[in-house]
C-alpha cells in the first residue's frame, strides 16, 4: 500500500518523519465529533501524526469526508482535538490567531465592506498604522491583479475575484503560515489554473509554510512541494510523497511526464479510498435500515 | 428601458385599485348604497381636503395636525422604547447563550399573549390617553424588533467569524466589526416590523378615549356616522405607516453605510 508511488518515480522521496524543527505538528491525534441527535460519535481522525516543516508547501488530498478539512481546523484553531497535540513551533494551538491565515472554501469575504476595507480587516485588528496598511493593501491588490476593483463590493465580483481577495486578505498579516481549505474548488477550471498560478507567483517569492486542502489530486501535485494522501474515514496518512517538480512552475508542467505518472498513480490511490468511503457509508445504511 | 420596464410593472400593480374606485363610484354616485354606509369616492376626497386644508364648519374641519401630532409622538415614543430594549437586549441574548436560557423562555411565554389582551390592565396602570398608548405600542413594537435582533445575531454565518478571529479579532471586536453589521439587515427588519405595529397599537391605544389622535379621531367619526372621515382616516393612517416605513429605510441605509465606511 505505502511506498507505490515512491519506489517508482526518481523525483520523489518520502520526507523523514518526527522532524524536531517541525513548523506544524501533529502528534497522534484523534477526533471524534458527537451527534447532536444522540446518535454514536463519528471518529473523524484516528491517530494520525504529521510534521510539516517551516516554509514547506502541503497539500493534503483524500476523499471527502476523511478529515482533510478538520485537520486545516485544528491547526486553525477553530476545533480542539479529542487527544493527541497540535503544535505549532512546538507550542501547542489553543485558538485561532492572526500568525496563521486561514482561505476558506467559500471566500468568507465580509458582504458589507469594500475589496479594499476587507483586505485592511486584518491590520486595522492589529493595530498597525493606516499609512502603512494602506499602501500595503494596494500592493497586494495589484499583486492580484485587483486594484481597479478597491471600492467594489464582494457581492460585485466573480468568484474568482472574491478567493483573490481572501487570499491578499490572509497575507496581509504576514503569517508564517497560510491555511488553505480548497479555496479553489467551487471556481470553473479556467480560471481555477490562473489563481494556481498567482498563489504559486506569491508562495515563490516569499516561501511561507502553506497547508493546502483540495481533493485534486492534479491540483496538489502542481502546487505542493509534498502531497500527503489521506485514507477514507477514520483519516490516517495513507502516501506521503515529495513533489520536486522543477520551480518556477506553470501550466506546461501538467504535461511533464513525470506529473503525468505520479498524477496516475496518487489518483488511483485516492480512488480507492473514494471508493472504500462509499461502499463504507453504504454499508452502515444497511445496517441501520435492516435494524 | 429600465424606468419603461418600472412604468409597465407600476401599471399592472394599478389595475386592481382603479378597477375598485370605479366600482366604488359606480355604486355610490348612482345612489343604490346609502351614503351613510358607503359615501363616493368624491365625498371621501372632499372630506380629507377639508380635513387637511380647512373649509367647512365641520368639528374635523382643518384639523389634521392637531390628531397626526399627538399620534405621530404616541408612535414614535412607543417604536423608540420598544427599540431601545428589544435591540440591546437581542444583542445580549443572542451572543450570550448562557444568559439567554434564563431569559428567553420568559420573553416566549409572555408572547403568547395578545397584545389587545394588555389593554384594561394598561388602563388601571396608566390610564386613559398618552400613557396607556405608549405602553401598548412599546409592548406591540418590542417582540419584532427583540426576535429579528437575537435572530441576527445568533444566526450570524460561523465562517465569518472564523475568519475575523484568524485575522486577529478579540470577542469584544468580533461583536462590533462582525456580528452587529452582519446581524443589520436582521435588525432593520426587525425595526420596519415594529414600526407597523407601532401604528396598529397607536390605534388601539387611541381607541381607549382621549380627545385628540388619528385613532381618537377615527372612533369619534363613528359616533357622529362621519363615514367619509372613517374611510378618509383609514387611508391617512396606512398612508403614514408607508411613508414612516420609507423615511425609516432611507435612514437606516445611510447609517449602514455610516458605520461601515
Amino acid at each position: 500500500m505505502t511506498g507505490v508511488v515512491a519506489a517508482s518515480a526518481p523525483v520523489i522521496t518520502v520526507p523523514r518523519s518526527n522532524d524536531q524543527s517541525a513548523k506544524i505538528s501533529f502528534r497522534n491525534i484523534t477526533k471524534e465529533f458527537v451527534s447532536q441527535a444522540g446518535g454514536p460519535a463519528m471518529k473523524a481522525i484516528d491517530g494520525l501524526s504529521l510534521d510539516i516543516a517551516e516554509k514547506d508547501f502541503v497539500c493534503l488530498i483524500g476523499p471527502s469526508g476523511c478529515g482533510k478539512s478538520t485537520l486545516l481546523n485544528l491547526i486553525a484553531g477553530f476545533e480542539k482535538a479529542t487527544s493527541g497535540d497540535v503544535l505549532l513551533d512546538g507550542v501547542n494551538i489553543t485558538g485561532p490567531g492572526p500568525d496563521r491565515g486561514v482561505v476558506f472554501q467559500e471566500g468568507a469575504l465580509f458582504p458589507w465592506l469594500s475589496v479594499l476595507d476587507n483586505v485592511c480587516y486584518g491590520p486595522k485588528r492589529l493595530k498597525v498604522p493606516r499609512e502603512r496598511y494602506l499602501a500595503e493593501a494596494h500592493a497586494i491588490l495589484e499583486e492580484v491583479g485587483l486594484s481597479a476593483f478597491a471600492q467594489h463590493l464582494p457581492a460585485e465580483l466573480s468568484g474568482g475575484m472574491r478567493q483573490r481577495v481572501a487570499i491578499a486578505r490572509a497575507l496581509m498579516n504576514h503569517p508564517p503560515v497560510l491555511l488553505m481549505d480548497e479555496p479553489f474548488g467551487a471556481l470553473d477550471p479556467q480560471t481555477r489554473v490562473l489563481m494556481q498560478e498567482t498563489l504559486l507567483q506569491i508562495w515563490e517569492h516569499d516561501n511561507r509554510t502553506v497547508l493546502f486542502i483540495t481533493h485534486d489530486v492534479e491540483e496538489a501535485l502542481f502546487l505542493g512541494s509534498r502531497v500527503v494522501v489521506m485514507s477514507s474515514r477514520p483519516g490516517r496518512v495513507l502516501e506521503d510523497v515529495r513533489a520536486d517538480l522543477p520551480r518556477p512552475r506553470d501550466f506546461s508542467v501538467l504535461g511533464h511526464p513525470e506529473f503525468v505518472k505520479v498524477k496516475a498513480e496518487l489518483f488511483a490511490l485516492v480512488r480507492e479510498q473514494a471508493i472504500a468511503a462509499a461502499a463504507d457509508s453504504a454499508g452502515s445504511t444497511r445496517r441501520t435500515r435492516t435494524k | 428601458m429600465k424606468n419603461l420596464d418600472r412604468l409597465v410593472a407600476f401599471g399592472k400593480a394599478a389595475c386592481l385599485p382603479v378597477a375598485i374606485v370605479i366600482i366604488w363610484a359606480l355604486v355610490t354616485e348612482t345612489g343604490s348604497v346609502p351614503a351613510y354606509v358607503l359615501p363616493s369616492p368624491r365625498t371621501v376626497l372632499a372630506t380629507l381636503v377639508d380635513f387637511f386644508f380647512g373649509g367647512s364648519e365641520q368639528s374635523f374641519s382643518g384639523k389634521f395636525l392637531a390628531h397626526f401630532l399627538p399620534s405621530l409622538y404616541r408612535v414614535a415614543g412607543g417604536f423608540a422604547c420598544g427599540a431601545v430594549l428589544g435591540i440591546p437586549l437581542g444583542i445580549v441574548l443572542g451572543y450570550n447563550r448562557k444568559i439567554g436560557a434564563f431569559i428567553e423562555p420568559t420573553i416566549e411565554l409572555s408572547r403568547s399573549i395578545p397584545g389587545i389582551c394588555w389593554l384594561p390592565l394598561a388602563l388601571i396602570w396608566f390610564g386613559i390617553g398618552t400613557g396607556t398608548s405608549v405602553f401598548l405600542i412599546a409592548l406591540g413594537s418590542f417582540y419584532s424588533i427583540f426576535l429579528s435582533t437575537l435572530g441576527g445575531v445568533r444566526y450570524v454565518n460561523p465562517v465569518l467569524l472564523r475568519a475575523g478571529r484568524s485575522l486577529g479579532a478579540t470577542e469584544s471586536s468580533l461583536l462590533y466589526t462582525i456580528i452587529l453589521p452582519a446581524a443589520f439587515p436582521s435588525i432593520l427588519s426587525g425595526l420596519r416590523l415594529g414600526l407597523s405595529y407601532s401604528w396598529i397599537y397607536m390605534v388601539l391605544g387611541e381607541f381607549t378615549g382621549v380627545n385628540y389622535g388619528l385613532g381618537a379621531l377615527l372612533l369619534q367619526s363613528r359616533d357622529t356616522m362621519e363615514t367619509s372621515l372613517i374611510i378618509g382616516l383609514m387611508a391617512v393612517i396606512g398612508g403614514l405607516g408607508v411613508i414612516s416605513d420609507r423615511l425609516m429605510l432611507l435612514f437606516m441605509t445611510k447609517i449602514l453605510r455610516m458605520d461601515v465606511r
